[in-house]
Formats: structure tokens, sequence, C-alpha cells
């Protein structure tokens, strides 16, 4: 204790507020220093009052007998306390407490410190490079993707964009359809020569009889129905097939370049790395650029070929049409030789009549001639 | 210095100069959020970059209405959890941290930080490293992080009276410990 402290003190402790502890040193500043005696002095006390004082434990002893220690509930209002959220008799209250009880008004004031020191425990620097890294993962993808995937993203938007699509999509429907129909191997190939071969068949049956032909058109033209129906169904299921791996294709192609631009962006802080995933990357949109090219030229092939199929489906036409022309011959055929047999069955009973006119004429003769 | 709802309306506007503002603003303070969580400097920067990159993606979920901090801090707080139920297996072992402790107390939030604040520090971490996950947790958000007693309460889904109670608790709890491994602080 010093003459500052001493004379800050000085009224509590003429007030008699003083723990036991600051009253002590304040006698012991006294006994030493003249002029702060000589202070206490002349207000009125004479060195070595405070001396005579009530036992240390006496207030604890009675607690203890009484209502029990009180320090748990102090401490219940030590943190309110700390930052004045008591009212004003309940502060003063743990104010008495803490005047007298060293362990609560220690751990009053280290609450005190805390309150300043742990807010200093918020903000903890991490190395230099993190911003860095944060705005390297986080950068507006607009910024920071390359050139060369913006046009690659751009070509691929044009390419799904509606008509297009839809054209390409056709063509590739059209392609098909000449594998299927065109060619000399596919699998309705024999289909329009099938049609020529029923017309001469249609043809040569005329005048014959009716159901012989009427069975063999049935016949062969349900055959063919049923066989077009079975094959075009499994055709639509093959092309159907065919689309969902080309979707599935560019699906994987998309997500591939996704995942590749994340990688890009994260690995920035290593700039060889990054390079290195760039290449990679890079290879692998050439790759899709070329499975793109060999895609069209497939397209373009496709386009070509469906000009060959409209004239095979024109043939196919015709020959239908020469089909249909050699039924009706057929059908006025077969209506002509009707016509002839019921003309053939209406004569029949005009000569049954004649027939008849005789035998009633013969067996009346004898009834007649008995009457009379 | 600009204000932080001004930072936020130009990144939401795609101003990355102002994205590089925001985050070198709170890069400090989500980094010592992370450390708190995660025990381990290494781990308390990845997660770091993961809060913040989260906080890139949800910036528009921020509603200009309510305080950045509060809805930040809840952002952070759940990748930390994530990120502490991902690696479940490893126990929250104090003594392991030890070395950690000192070494992050060490570091320091400024360069010109002086070695008493530093033996604070290093004394502060030591006493939290003893106390409970939730103890640990309600000190970090209130008297660290500073949120009010309702943010806090919004933020854990714990009445306000019982986060009033729970963390004058762990004040106590805290001082008890401090004064135990170095009775002349405060003093
Ligand atoms: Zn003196
Ligand atoms: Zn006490």
């Amino acid at each position: 204790m010093d003459c500052r402290k001493f004379s800050e003190r000085f009224g509590d402790f003429v007030e008699g507020l003083l723990s036991l502890k600051e009253r002590r040193a304040m006698d012991e500043h006294m006994s030493q220093c003249v002029r702060c005696r000589e202070l206490y002095t002349m207000a009125g006390g004479e060195p070595g009052d405070q001396e005579v004082v009530a036992p240390a434990d006496l207030t604890e002893s009675i607690l203890s007998r009484t209502s029990g220690p009180v320090c748990a509930s102090a401490r219940g209002r030590l943190c309110d306390h700390v930052e004045g959220l008591l009212d004003p008799t309940g502060d003063a209250l743990v104010s008495l407490h803490l005047r007298d009880c060293a362990e609560c008004a220690g751990l009053s004031s280290i609450l005190s410190s805390l309150r300043v020191d742990l807010p200093l425990l918020a903000e903890l620097d991490p190395d230099v490079e993190f911003v860095g890294d944060v705005l390297a993962r986080t950068r507006p993808r607009s910024r920071s993707r390359p050139a060369w995937i913006e046009r690659f993203a751009e070509e691929w938007r044009n390419l799904i964009k509606r008509p297009r699509f839809a054209w390409e999509g056709a063509y590739v429907g059209a392609f098909l359809l000449m594998l299927i129909f065109g060619t000399s191997n596919a699998p309705l190939a024999s289909v329009p020569q099938k049609a020529k071969e029923v017309a001469p068949q249609v043809r040569s049956s005329i005048g014959s009889v009716w159901v012989t032909t009427r069975g063999n058109v049935i016949e062969t033209s349900s055959e063919l129905a049923f066989d077009v129906r079975r094959r075009s169904s499994t055709v639509f299921e093959t092309a159907r097939e065919t689309f969902e791996a080309a979707r599935e294709n560019f699906e994987a192609a998309r997500k591939t370049l996704g995942i590749a631009r994340e990688a890009l962006e994260a690995d920035r802080e290593n700039l060889e790395a990054a390079r290195e995933s760039l290449g990679t990357t890079r290879e692998s949109f050439e790759t899709a650029r070329e499975k793109f090219e060999a895609d069209r030229e497939n397209l373009e092939a496709a386009r070509e070929s469906l000009g060959t199929t409209r004239g095979t489906l024109e043939t196919t036409r015709e020959t239908l049409g020469t089909t249909r022309e050699s039924l009706g011959t057929a059908r006025e055929a077969l209506e002509a030789a009707r016509e002839a047999l019921e003309t053939f069955w209406e004569s029949l009973p005009l000569m049954r009549e004649k027939d008849d006119t005789k035998q009633p004429a013969d067996q009346s003769g004898p009834d007649e001639g008995e009457k009379p | 210095m600009l204000d932080v709802a001004t930072l936020v309306e130009r990144c939401r506007q795609g101003d990355d100069l102002a994205w590089e503002a925001l985050v070198r603003r709170f890069q400090s303070r989500v980094f010592g959020l992370a450390y708190h969580y995660m025990r381990n400097a290494e781990e308390a920067r990845d997660v770091a970059q993961e809060i913040f990159t989260r906080i890139y993606q949800r910036l528009d979920t921020f509603e200009g209405g309510e305080t950045f901090m509060p809805w930040m801090l809840r952002l952070a707080r759940n990748v930390c959890i994530d990120s502490l139920r991902r690696r479940k297996a490893r126990p929250p072992a104090s003594s392991e941290t030890g070395d950690e402790t000192l070494r992050m107390a060490a570091m320091g939030p400024t360069p010109e930080d002086s070695a008493s604040a530093r033996s604070t520090r290093q004394l502060l971490y030591r006493a939290m490293d003893r106390m409970s996950e939730s103890d640990r947790e309600i000190l970090l958000l209130k008297e660290i992080q500073g949120l009010k007693v309702e943010e806090v309460s919004n933020l854990l889904g714990i009445p306000t009276g019982t986060v009033k109670s729970r963390c004058n608790r762990a004040r106590i709890e805290l001082a008890t410990r401090i004064r135990r491994l170095d009775p002349s602080y405060g003093t």
C-alpha cells in the first residue's frame, strides 16, 4: 500500500467499509507513514482503532449454525453483479459478501477480467494464404471459367435448343430407318419386296374361285401387317434405346466437365496442379468435341440416307397402289362371276317349271274322268 | 470502414472485391470459431474454408433485415457440427490438444500481441479445454462471439432463461478452473 492508495480508500476506511485485509493494510501503512497517520488522526481516529473488531470467523460460524454457507447464493448472482445487472439492494448485498469472502471476491475479479479477455478469443488469424484459398474456391463462375469452357457450354446450349436438336434427332431417326429398311441385310428390307410379290399373286388369281383369292389375299396381307407391326415396334425400341444411350453419354460428359471445373477451381493454390488439371480437362473436352464431330458426321450421313429411304418408301407406295388396283380388278371379276352364277340360278326354276307343267297334267286327267 | 450490410449487398450484386473484403473482415472470427469447435488448427482451417464457401453460396438467402453476424455464426456452427459428426470416431481428448493449444495461443490475433496477452489466451484455452462441450459452446457463442441471449436461444433452440442460467454456471466454472490453474489471474 502506498500513500495514493491510502488516500483513495481513506473515506471507506473511516466509514468502516473496508474488509479486514484492507483495514490491516491501511494500519500497516500508517505505522510506517507519518503523513498518513496524521491524516487519520485529523479525521478523529487513533491508529490501531480498527484492530478492535469481531473475530474474522465469527460471521461464518454464525451462518453455519443458521442459514448455512451463503457462497452458492452469492455465486449465483456473481455474473449479474459483474455485469451490473442486479438491482441496487441486491448488488450492495453481493458487494458486502465479497468484502468478507476471499473465495467469491477472487472469482468476481476473475469474472471481471474474463469479460475483457474472452471476447479476445473470438478472433484467431489463419495463415496468410487463407483468403486467397477462399477466393479461389468461391470466385464467381463466369470469371473463373476459361474461354474455351464458355465456348463449349455455349455450343452445348445451342445444341439442345429445341428446333435444331429436334431436326438432328429426326436425322438420326431417318438414319435408323435407312438401316432398317434401306440396305439388303436390313431387318425389314424384305417388306417392299414382299409387297411386290403379293401383287402378281393377286393378279394371277383373277378368274379363279372367289374364296381362294380372298383367302390368299387376306392371309398374305395380315401376315405382312403382323410382320411390319412386330418389327416396327422392335425398331422403335432400338431407336429409343439409342437415344437414351446418347443422352446418357451427353449427361456423363457434362458431369465430367463439371467435376473437372470444380477441381480446376479448387486447385488454384498450386499453379502446377491447376495447369495439369487444365490439360486433362482440355483433353477430355477434345475427346468430347471429337465425339461431337463424329456424331455430326453421322447425322449428315443420316440426312443423305433420308433421301434414299424416301425413294424406297415411294416405290413401296406405288407397289401397294398396283396391288390395290389388282384387288379392284379381282373384285370386279368376282362380281361378274357372281352375276353369272345368279343368272344361272335364276334360269334354274324356269327349267324346273317346264318339267312340272307336264307331270300335273298327266295325273289330273284320270281324277276328272272319274267324277262325271 | 464499410458496413457489413453494404458489403453483403455488393457481394450479391457479384462484386468480387466486396466478397474479398467480407472474407478479410471475418476470416479471423470464422477461423476462431472453427478452432473452438475443432480444437485443431488444421481441421479448423479446412472447416473455415468450408464455412466461407457455404456463406458464398447462401448469401442470397440472407435477409437484409437480420443481422449478419448471428446469421454467419449460425451457418458456421452448422458446418462445424457437421464436421465434428463426420470425425466422430475421434474423442474430444483434452490431453492431446495441449500442445496444439499452446501453438494456437502463440499465434495470436495480432502481430503486436504482447507476451502477457499471449499467456492469458493460453490460460483461457487450457481452462476451457477441460470443460464440457455444452458449457464450452455456450461460452463460445455468448461470451466469446458476443451473441445476445435471444440469439443464442434461437441458435441452440433452448429458452432464454436456460441460456442465461447455463451461461452463468459455465462462467463460474471457468473462473474456478482458471483460479486453480493460475491464482494470479484477475488480480
Ligand atoms: Zn502514506
Ligand atoms: Zn463467498
